[in-house]
């Protein structure tokens, strides 16, 4: 029996400024198993986004339940929640979201850091993605001195980093060449399958679902298989 | 400790003049504190450095020492009803001349040198060795020239006197004191008879029938001037310290506030608030001791270089109270900030990672 990593249950969200509330996520059921590589597309706006904050442990659902590792994760007090986030979760944003004052190597080291990793397996964790990644010659530059993908490589490097068991990725080849946007699917797609891993990637380039197991389509709120 | 040395590493310029402000603002406080000090002390040290624990004046003079007049008879009175001999003592305001300078402002505290007691002496004889016209003199007068051994000529009497010793901090009105004995003769300079301004003494409080018996503190409390002047350097001192810490630990608070997006991505990738607190924490308190170390460097250097005669002091209490007071301050300058940061979620700090 294949074994779930991630479920969600009837997840709502609402965003509200007083006197209206949106639902921006309706009643969405969601099951990643181990190994699983998963797309989301949709329009602008249709809450893709959300859903993978919701996923990251970044928002709360207003309703529905969501279990990482059999875990329900929205029940947790902050602490465990915090090191939900380091442990379980690699988060690659929409934007790259790097610190500006920590080299690119220091990006990922501060992962290991936080998710309690010991040195010696950090340093070679390390290493071993920039290499992956084709960033080793730009392992002690800055995120100024970058270019866009260079920069949104090294966000997926530190969603790697921890060697989370779920990857979610939020367009994150809007920034790349197509060759190296292709690149870095194929990459998340051998993560989860050599480690036995669940990935959500939103996307809006068609050319990438091959390399998916199941693409999901949301619109306006809802999760629909294609 | 890895992220706070990365971010100052990083932002050098940033951080070298968020120093130097630091530097300045503490240098200022250090350096008006103690001149405050020094100047409220200057006006009144001799009286708070008498040796004595009551002082007798007239009944008329209501407890002001300047105001107060004793005659020789009156001396005996007392004596008597204290069933012992202390030593008067009577305050003059003269010059002495210089060669080819303008005089030096002076005061006379004319005592029973036998009587008196002892002085901290720091050069020379102390006030029960003196001989016929020798005169113990306190040290800011060396900044004028006069050295032990030097005849001193007291302007208004040609009295000619000689410096035997030297005390330290017995200045009175900003001008150095001369111990001088009953026998050299200032306390009828003005007058056709002996007139001293009080008799000091030390032992029991009593009382006294038509004289004022009081401490020695409440003396100095009825100088003319002196609460009006303490109260102001007070005052000063006070809005000072209040002023410059609120201006320092807001700046550590905007500071810190302006970090709230990458705290924001340091939550999101599962780092807790101990983890982003620590980080400041050393930061701001890396930044308030090296502004607390070179501000006491420069006013060190600054106090070197000014002129003797400007009053200055300076307590190590003082200093680490004043280190103590911003450390805290801009410690919660800064905490209030990241308490506002932790509230938000970090999706909103990162500014929805749009
Ligand atoms: N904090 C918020 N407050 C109010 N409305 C919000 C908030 N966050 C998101 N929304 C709304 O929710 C909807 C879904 O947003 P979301 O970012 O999930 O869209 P998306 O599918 O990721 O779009 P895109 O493809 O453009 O990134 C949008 O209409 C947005 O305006
Ligand atoms: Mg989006």
């Amino acid at each position: 029996m294949e074994q779930s990593i991630l479920e969600l249950k009837s997840v709502s969200k609402d965003f509200g400024d007083g006197n209206s509330t949106i639902r921006v996520l309706k009643k969405i059921n969601l099951t990643v198993n181990k190994g699983e590589f998963i797309a989301i597309v949709g329009p602008s706006g249709s809450g893709k986004s959300t859903l993978l904050s919701i996923i990251g442990a970044l928002l709360t659902p207003t309703v529905g339940e969501i279990t990482i590792d059999q875990q329900i994760v929205h029940q947790q007090y902050n602490k465990k929640l915090n090191q939900i986030r380091a442990k379980k979760i690699g988060f690659i944003f929409q934007s790259p979201n790097l610190i500006p004052y920590l080299d690119v190597y220091s990006q990922l080291r501060i992962v290991a850091h936080i998710a309690k990793i010991d040195n010696r397996q950090g340093e070679r964790r390390a290493q071993e993605l920039l290499k992956r990644l084709d960033l080793s010659h730009r392992m002690r530059n800055y995120p100024n001195e970058l270019s866009g993908g260079e920069k949104q490589r090294v966000a997926i490097a530190r969603a790697f980093m921890s060697d989370p068991s779920v990857i979610l990725a939020d367009e994150p080849t809007a920034s790349l060449d197509s060759v190296r946007g292709r690149n870095v699917v194929e990459m998340i797609s051998q993560e989860v399958k050599s480690s036995n891993k669940a990935a959500i990637m939103v996307t809006h380039d068609e050319r990438m679902l091959d390399l998916c197991d199941r693409v999901y389509n949301m619109e306006d709120g809802l999760l629909s298989q294609k | 400790m890895f992220l706070a040395w990365k971010e100052f590493s990083r932002n050098k310029l940033r951080y070298t003049l968020l120093s130097l402000i630091m530097i300045a603002v503490l240098f200022l406080v250090f350096f008006i504190t103690a001149l405050s000090n020094g100047l409220g002390y200057a006006d009144s040290a001799a009286i708070s450095n008498l040796n004595a624990e009551y002082v007798i004046l007239s009944e008329e003079a209501e407890g002001v020492m300047i105001k107060s007049e004793l005659n020789n008879k009156n001396l005996d009175e007392v004596f008597e009803l204290l069933g012992n001999e202390y030593s008067p003592f009577a305050i003059t305001i003269s010059a002495l001349e210089r060669k080819n300078e303008r005089s030096v402002d002076i005061v006379y505290f004319t005592v029973n040198t036998s009587r008196y007691g002892d002085v901290e002496i720091t050069e020379g004889k102390n006030l029960s060795e003196l001989e016929e016209n020798e005169v113990v003199v306190d040290e800011s007068i060396k900044g004028f020239g006069f050295e032990l051994n030097d005849t001193i000529l007291d302007s208004r009497t040609d009295i000619e006197m000689v410096i035997a010793g030297f005390t330290k901090d017995h200045v009175y009105s900003h001008m150095p004191v001369i111990f001088t004995d009953e026998s050299i003769g200032f306390q009828a300079v003005y007058r056709m008879e002996d007139t001293y301004n009080a008799v000091l003494y030390n032992g029991e409080m009593v009382e006294l029938d038509q004289y004022e018996v009081q401490t020695l503190d409440e003396t100095i409390k009825t100088i003319p001037g002196y609460s009006e002047t303490q109260g102001s350097f007070t005052m000063m001192k006070v809005f000072l310290v209040v002023i410059s810490v609120f201006v320092s630990s807001v700046f550590f608070y905007v500071i810190t506030l302006q970090k709230t997006h990458q705290f924001g991505i340091l939550k999101a990738i599962g780092a807790n608030t101990w983890f982003i607190t620590k980080s400041i924490l050393i930061q701001v308190s890396f930044i308030t001791l090296i502004g607390l170390i070179f501000s006491n460097l420069a006013f060190y250097g600054i106090v070197q270089v000014m002129p003797e005669e400007m009053p200055i002091i300076l307590s190590w209490n003082l200093i680490l109270g004043t280190g103590i007071l911003f450390l805290c301050l801009n410690t919660i300058g800064a905490l209030l900030s990241i308490r506002k940061v932790t509230k938000i979620d970090a999706l909103e700090a990162m500014g929805r990672a749009e």
